[in-house]
């Protein structure tokens, strides 16, 4: 047997994805003959938002072996415990989807059902009393999960961060750069293919540089420069589940302490994001065109922000969807260049995170079995699916009938697998998780609860244990969450202590 | 809203039954009845063994492991050993060897064995070399490599199960005209061919399983004798059918008839079980959770009789695509379901000789040289854990003298 190693690696694009991807790869074959180069464009510059991220990414930190308060400094971030979800039920009504769970589970069963029941006897104490985070997010505490604290509430805090983009992308670049990743400054101009096979031979850039390599990975963003522009793979429009297809996006001055979550509050055709850094707030409005003009949009988002804006609004525009293949010939594209959900539950830095976990996996030689290929297609085309069923779940279970968009959302088109699993909920409060899914039981019931999908019945077992010993449990629960909630400090309390920004970098990035 | 089931009936008078009517309930709390067509019990040899799994699970419904290894003929075991068209290899419970640098350890070992290693896959387990001389020790943090922790399960009488299983629990007869009056109704008439015993065989920590054309032939080990079993393809007839409509739901073999290989038989009843549990439904038996039931048991057949068919050389494209993209590049897909995992289908893959062409180039993470010095370090570590484990006969001496009953012996 002969395995043909690949040799080369050639990123295009140096934004989020371009210099995750890199910071990965460097690592992970450091002491390996594999050359990394990354090409990108300071002309072209990059998307810039993408700034809130949901837990998994602490297992990327971990794996590139990151020390946090480092990287939480470098970046200005901040700590998040989950979404805000404002004005999405119904106007006036707001829920959290928090990273944690709810009460704990008794006797193998899930603690909701417990809930369930007394609720069903007129209990009156809400669900998201039970959860931790959401008690910390509301009060503006924040804490890491304190080790051997195994029993309690406190040892299981599951957080992510809020991080200016730019600065992310530049901490990565400095440590793949450190670890031998060879960077490009230049614009791709054209692509050239191998006759025989079709696979991408090189790149060449505007003042005539060519660039070959046995791998590439197109990290060029929106356009797609080698996947879609060169090798034509075709796109897969999700419009129709997900109509939003504009984003404006502004910066302003932070003018109270930050909050431990981000905020999404929905708006008459679409919604504003709200995310908390430690020298600046990141707001934008992703909108539906069909619904409303920019100039609205741009009122909109202006009007509702908490401090002055820095900048004037950049507009974004976007279809929802994916590429047909992820990866085509030797051509792997991860980032916005791969496809696009809206940044609901921030789930595009975790994409890039997945999508590069499933290339080592996958990794190739140079015979690019199309097995593998076919494997790495399959398995990023189920995750997109699960993301984007989860996200028309948020819109779809609206009550709000106060616009044309939130009408349509109403009858926005279900799969299969969310509407079993909106069955499965309503009727005896199920909640169910696809092995490979990315959210997990709290999340589907966080955001069904939240959205009032309410359950005729709830797990039979729980009846067997008799309605005062259920009502005794929760109010032990109740109490410990409530205990466990004071002992955590202000989040600007915990940054500081930890992991503040220096001041320079502070007034550098104002 | 509807009331919730207050009264589970079960039909059958195998040991399936009376394990549904043990782990129901134990693990619910509500009342349930058995209904028995036959004073006596339908046994099979497909019962006697239980994997670690199956071990752990039991425990969790209230017997535990000194409860099962008290019972006559008990013994414990580490896997089984396998032979094929000559050639014998093992396959112990639990893993072999240790991931390194966030790749498979199979991938390192075929990239080894590619480059001349000519030690097994199997040998990289404590267990391995257990099996070969006849030792044994129960997994415990000092047999423990770094994460890597051999498992052991059990070889059980059907008989004995039964008898304790059954014990202070009266079925109730099965007659023309019977009315059973319950929420919900399980089936779990077994169609069993009844025990076939050999000529007492050497006591062993393990199973004996030679393919022969088109059939596996299966030697259990209990104390005082030992059970046959032939695994023989089913019948054409034999489809995956939804077990569950209205309030009745078919377990074990009266869901499914198709062959099991030796383990997976209970594993896949306690399985059903907890699935039955997890999803119980009110008395109304509410469709969107019977349906769930029947997508995920489906899912869960398929796999299991693809993962069989390569025992008993049948077609099935779910196993013919598992084994290509195997044999290409030892890479299984990530599996939906939990009675079969991709690792198990690594390790009987390997057992029967099927050795991927390439390995995970994320190997090369590990130089040449620093993987012949890790590979023969942990072959080293590992032999040193299974010398140390104690001769068999001795091992199951001090069980009886622990569990009060000197006079069996080996
Ligand atoms: C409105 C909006 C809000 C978002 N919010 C979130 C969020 O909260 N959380 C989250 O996880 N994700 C979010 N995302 C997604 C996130 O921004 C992206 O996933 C992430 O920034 C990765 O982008 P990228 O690197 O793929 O593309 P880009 O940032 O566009 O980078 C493309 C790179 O390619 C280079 N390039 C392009 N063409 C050429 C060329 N011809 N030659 C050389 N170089 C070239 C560019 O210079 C640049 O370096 C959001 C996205 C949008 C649109």
């Amino acid at each position: 047997m002969t395995v043909k190693p690949i040799r080369s690696v050639t990123i295009v694009g140096g934004g989020t994805a371009g210099w995750m991807t890199a910071a990965a790869m460097s690592k992970i074959f450091a002491d390996h003959d594999l050359k990394i180069a990354l090409i990108e464009s300071e002309q072209i510059g990059t998307v810039g938002v993408g700034e809130a991220t949901i837990p998994q990414i602490l297992l990327f930190n971990r794996m590139l072996g990151i020390d946090e308060n480092a990287f939480i400094k470098a970046t200005q971030a901040t700590f998040k415990l989950g979404i805000e979800f404002e004005g999405w039920r119904r106007q006036g009504h707001s829920y959290l989807h928090p990273f944690g769970s709810y009460g704990s589970d008794m006797d193998g069963v899930m603690f909701h059902h417990f809930w369930l029941n007394a609720r069903q006897r007129g209990y009156e104490v809400e669900l998201p009393e039970f959860c931790l985070q959401v008690l910390a997010a509301r009060e503006g505490r924040f804490l890491r999960p304190v080790p051997n604290a195994k029993n309690s509430p406190l040892g299981h805090i599951a957080y992510a961060f809020q991080f200016d983009a730019g600065l992310y992308a530049k901490y990565l670049r400095d440590y793949a750069e450190a670890r031998g990743v060879e960077r490009i400054e230049g614009r791709v101009e054209h692509t050239s293919l191998h006759p025989e096979n079709g696979h991408l031979a090189s790149v060449s850039l505007q003042d005539g540089r060519e660039y070959s390599a046995d791998f590439f990975i197109d990290c060029s963003g929106f356009r797609g420069l080698l996947i879609e522009q060169a090798l034509e793979t075709g796109y897969e429009d999700w419009s129709d589940w997900l109509p939003c297809n504009r984003a404006l996006a502004v910066p302003s001055e932070r003018v109270r302490a930050p909050d431990p979550f981000t905020r999404s509050t929905a708006r008459p055709a679409g919604w504003q994001w709200h995310i908390p850094l430690q020298h600046r707030t990141g707001n934008g409005h992703v909108y539906c065109s069909d619904h409303m003009r920019d100039d609205e949009a741009a009122a909109i988002l202006l009007d509702n922000l908490e401090g002055r804006a820095l900048r004037d609004p950049i507009q974004l525009r976007f279809v929802t969807g994916h590429r047909r293949k992820f990866w085509n010939r030797n051509v792997l594209a991860i980032g916005l260049a791969a496809g696009f959900m809206e940044p609901l539950e921030s789930t595009s830095i975790h994409l890039i995170q997945s999508g590069i976990a499933r290339l080592m996996t996958l990794f190739p030689d140079r015979s690019f079995n199309p097995a593998d290929i076919e494997e790495y297609n399959r398995l990023t085309l189920q995750e997109y699916e699960y993301v984007r069923d989860f996200l028309v779940l948020h819109y779809r279970q609206t009550e709000r009938d106060d616009s044309e968009f939130w009408r349509r959302c109403r009858n926005l088109p279900m799969t299969d697998h969310l509407a079993r699993k909106l069955e499965l909920y309503r009727t005896n409060g199920r909640v169910y998780r696809e092995k490979d899914e990315l959210f997990n039981e709290t999340s589907w019931l966080a955001v069904m609860d939240g959205q009032g999908v309410v359950p005729e019945g709830h797990h039979p077992l729980v009846a067997s244990l008799g309605e005062m010993e259920v009502d005794a449990r929760l109010e032990q629960i109740l109490s410990v969450i409530r205990a466990s909630a004071d002992h955590m400090p202000r989040h600007e309390e915990f940054i500081a202590q930890h992991c503040a920004a220096e001041p320079d970098l502070l007034s550098e990035n104002v | 809203m509807t009331r919730p089931i207050r009264r589970i009936a079960i039909l059958g008078s195998g040991l399936e039954a009376v394990l549904a009517e043990f782990v129901l309930a134990q693990r619910t709390g509500l009342e349930v009845a058995r209904y028995s067509e036959s004073n006596t019990p339908a046994l099979s040899a497909a019962h006697s063994v239980l994997t670690p799994q199956a071990l752990q699970q039991l425990e969790h419904a209230g017997l535990s492991l000194r409860d099962l290894l008290g019972l006559p003929g008990s013994l414990p075991t580490l896997g089984a050993r396998l032979s094929k068209e000559g050639q014998t290899r093992c396959r112990p419970f639990g893993p072999c060897g240790l991931d390194w640098a966030g790749t498979g350890f199979h991938h390192h070992w075929l990239r080894a064995r590619h480059g001349g290693l000519a030690v097994p896959y199997a040998a990289f387990s404590p267990a391995y070399r257990a099996m070969q001389e006849n030792r044994f020790a129960p997994p415990d943090r000092r047999n423990r490599i770094g994460a890597l922790q051999h498992e052991s399960g059990l070889h059980v009488h059907p008989a004995a199960l039964f008898d304790r299983l059954a014990q202070a629990r009266q079925a109730h007869p099965i007659h023309p005209g019977l009315d059973v009056d319950a929420d919900l109704i399980i089936d779990a008439r077994e169609v069993t061919p009844g025990l076939e015993r050999a000529e007492t065989g050497i006591v062993q920590p393990c199973s004996e399983w030679t393919c022969e054309v088109g059939e596996l032939h299966v030697s259990i080990p209990l104390r005082g004798e030992t059970l046959e079993q032939r695994i023989a393809p089913a019948s054409p007839t034999t489809a995956i059918l939804p077990p569950w409509t209205g309030n009745r739901v078919s377990i074990g073999q009266a869901a499914h008839a198709g062959p099991c290989l030796p383990g997976l038989a209970v594993e896949r009843l306690l399985f059903e079980l907890d699935l039955l549990i997890e999803l119980m439904p009110d008395a109304a038996c509410d469709p969107a959770e019977t349906l769930e039931y029947n997508r995920i048991w489906i899912e869960e057949m398929k796999e299991v009789d693809a993962l069989v068919s390569l025992y008993l050389d049948v077609e099935n494209p779910r196993a013919s695509e598992r084994l290509q993209m195997f044999q290409h590049r030892g890479y299984v897909r990530s599996l939906d379901t939990s009675l079969v995992t991709e690792s198990d289908w690594i390790s009987h893959a390997l057992a029967l000789g099927h050795i991927p062409r390439h390995h995970d180039p994320l190997s090369h993470r590990l130089d040449d040289s620093r993987l012949k010095l890790e590979l023969g370090q942990l072959l080293q570590k590992v032999n040193t854990v299974s010398g140390e484990f104690p001769p068999f006969a001795v091992y199951l001496e001090a069980i009886d003298k622990a569990l009060g009953r000197a006079e069996e012996t080996a």
